[in-house]
C-alpha cells in the first residue's frame, strides 16, 4: 500500500516537472516526504532538532536545483533521501571538526550515569527507558551504519525504504546491502546488550 | 506493524529491537513552520520559464521506460521518414544515377541507329569495319577508326541502299600515296578507296 503511494507520487512529481510545473513537483515532495526527511536527518544528527531542520530545509533547496535534471530513473523518495544522506553526512563531517570531542565525551558519559537503570532483558526496548537507550546507542554507531538503519527502520512506516532502494542509494548490489544492514542491525544489537550487562 | 520483505530475515532476538527503531520514529514531529518555510525557499530557487525544446525532452524522457507507448511511434514515424525521403523518390540515390546513365546511354543509341534497321534485317557482325565512300545526305554518325585496329561497329544492313560514312586515321606517307594516286589517275581519293573495298572484297570469300 505504501509503495503504491509512493509510486504515485513519483508519477504526480515527474508529470508536473515534464510540464514544467516545478513549484507543483516540490510541493508534492514536501507534501509527502517533509516528514521521512526530518526524521531521517534528526536520528542521523544525533536527534539535534535544530540541525535537522536546518539539514531538511538544505535537502530541499538542493532538490530545486536539481528538479529540472531529475529524469526519473530511480523514485523521487529514493532520490531525495539520497541527498538528505549527504547533507547529513556533510554536516557530520563540519560539525564532528568544529566540536570539542573531550565535551562530546563527557556529555556521553552523563548520559550513561544519570541515566535510569540498565535493562534487565530485550523486553524493556519498548519502554520510555528503553527508547532512550535504543537511541543512544544508535548515535553510537558509525554514521554510515546509521544511515542503513534509518533508512530501513527509522523514517516511519508508510515510507520506510526497501533495501532495494538503499542499494540504489549507495550504488550497492540488494545482496550487498541487505549483508550491511544486518551488520549494523548486529552492531546495535551488541551496543544495546553491551549497555545493558 | 512489522513491514517485513518476504526474503528478509533479521531473527527474532532483532524485532524488539526494529519496534524500538520504529517507535523513536514516530515519536519525532516535524515543525509545522518547516513545509511553508521550503515552499517560501522554493519559489525564489526555482527555475520560472521553460523553453519548449526542455519541455519536449522531459516529455520524451518521461515515455522512456514505457516501451509500448514509444515503439510504435518511432516505429511509425521511421516509416513515415522512408516514404517522405527515399533516394528513389528525391533522384539523389545511386541506383537512380545509374537508371539516368542507363537512360541516357540508350537514348543515343537509338537515336545513333538507323530507323529501318529490324532484327530480321541485322547482319553479321564484321570483325573490321570496311571503308565505304559518303554520302552528304545521310546523318553522319561520327565514328573513328584507329589505323591498324579492328573496331566492332554495328553497320546497317547490305541491302539497304544507305551509305554510311566513315573516317578512318592512316598513317601520313599511306595517306601521301594515296593522294599522289590519286592525282596520278585524275580521281577522287575517296573513289580510289571505294574501288580498293570493292576490290578487296571480291578477293576475300565469305566467312574468311
Amino acid at each position: 500500500m505504501a509503495e503504491k503511494a509512493s509510486e504515485s507520487v513519483h508519477d504526480e512529481v515527474r508529470t508536473a516537472i515534464a510540464a514544467g510545473a516545478y513549484q507543483q513537483a516540490l510541493e508534492l515532495l514536501a507534501d509527502a516526504y517533509v516528514d521521512t526527511v526530518y526524521r531521517y536527518c534528526c536520528r542521523m544528527l544525533r536527534g539535534d532538532t535544530g540541525r535537522a531542520r536546518d539539514v531538511t530545509q538544505q535537502v530541499y533547496e538542493e532538490a530545486c536545483k536539481g528538479i529540472v535534471g531529475f529524469r526519473g530513473a530511480s523514485s523521487a523518495k529514493t532520490w531525495l533521501l539520497a541527498i538528505a544522506r549527504n547533507q547529513c553526512l556533510k554536516e557530520l563531517v563540519v560539525h564532528e571538526r568544529h566540536s570539542d570531542l573531550l565535551h562530546m565525551h563527557r556529555a556521553d558519559l552523563a548520559r550513561r550515569v544519570h541515566a535510569e537503570p540498565s535493562w534487565g532483558s530485550e523486553a524493556d526496548v519498548l519502554s520510555q527507558d528503553g527508547l532512550r537507550r535504543l537511541q543512544w546507542a544508535l548515535d553510537q554507531l558509525e554514521p554510515e551504519e546509521r544511515s542503513f538503519l534509518i533508512m530501513r527502520f527509522g523514517v516511519g512506516v508508510p515510507n520506510e525504504l526497501s533495501v532495494e532502494e538503499i542499494a540504489t542509494i549507495l550504488g550497492l548490489s540488494r545482496a550487498s546491502a541487505y549483508r550491511k544492514l544486518k551488520e549494523a542491525l548486529a552492531r546495535l544489537r551488541r551496543i544495546v546488550h553491551d549497555d545493558a550487562t | 506493524m512489522m513491514m517485513r520483505h518476504e526474503d528478509e530475515d533479521y531473527g527474532e532476538e532483532t524485532r524488539d529491537l526494529l519496534e524500538g527503531l520504529r517507535r523513536l520514529a514516530g515519536g519525532l514531529e516535524t515543525p509545522p513552520e518547516l513545509r511553508p518555510c521550503i515552499l517560501a525557499r522554493a519559489q525564489e530557487l526555482l527555475p520560472r520559464n521553460r523553453s519548449r525544446a526542455s519541455r519536449w525532452w522531459s516529455m520524451l524522457v518521461s515515455w522512456r521506460p514505457h516501451p509500448l507507448v514509444w515503439g510504435p511511434v518511432v516505429a511509425v514515424a521511421c516509416f513515415a521518414a522512408g516514404m517522405l525521403f527515399s533516394p528513389t523518390q528525391l533522384g539523389t540515390g545511386r541506383d537512380s544515377a545509374i537508371r539516368a546513365t542507363q537512360e541516357t546511354a540508350h537514348k543515343r543509341h537509338t537515336a545513333a541507329a538507323p530507323p529501318s534497321l529490324t532484327k530480321e534485317e541485322a547482319p553479321p557482325q564484321p570483325a573490321a569495319l570496311p571503308l565505304a565512300p559518303q554520302d552528304a545526305a545521310w546523318p553522319r554518325p561520327e565514328t573513328r577508326i584507329a589505323a591498324g585496329r579492328s573496331a566492332a561497329v554495328r553497320p546497317p544492313s547490305a541491302s539497304s541502299p544507305l551509305p554510311v560514312e566513315v573516317t578512318a586515321v592512316l598513317p601520313a606517307a599511306l595517306y601521301e600515296r594515296l593522294v599522289q594516286e590519286a592525282q596520278r589517275r585524275h580521281q577522287d581519293p575517296s573513289t580510289l578507296l571505294h574501288e580498293a573495298v570493292e576490290t578487296y572484297l571480291r578477293g576475300t570469300k565469305p566467312g574468311e
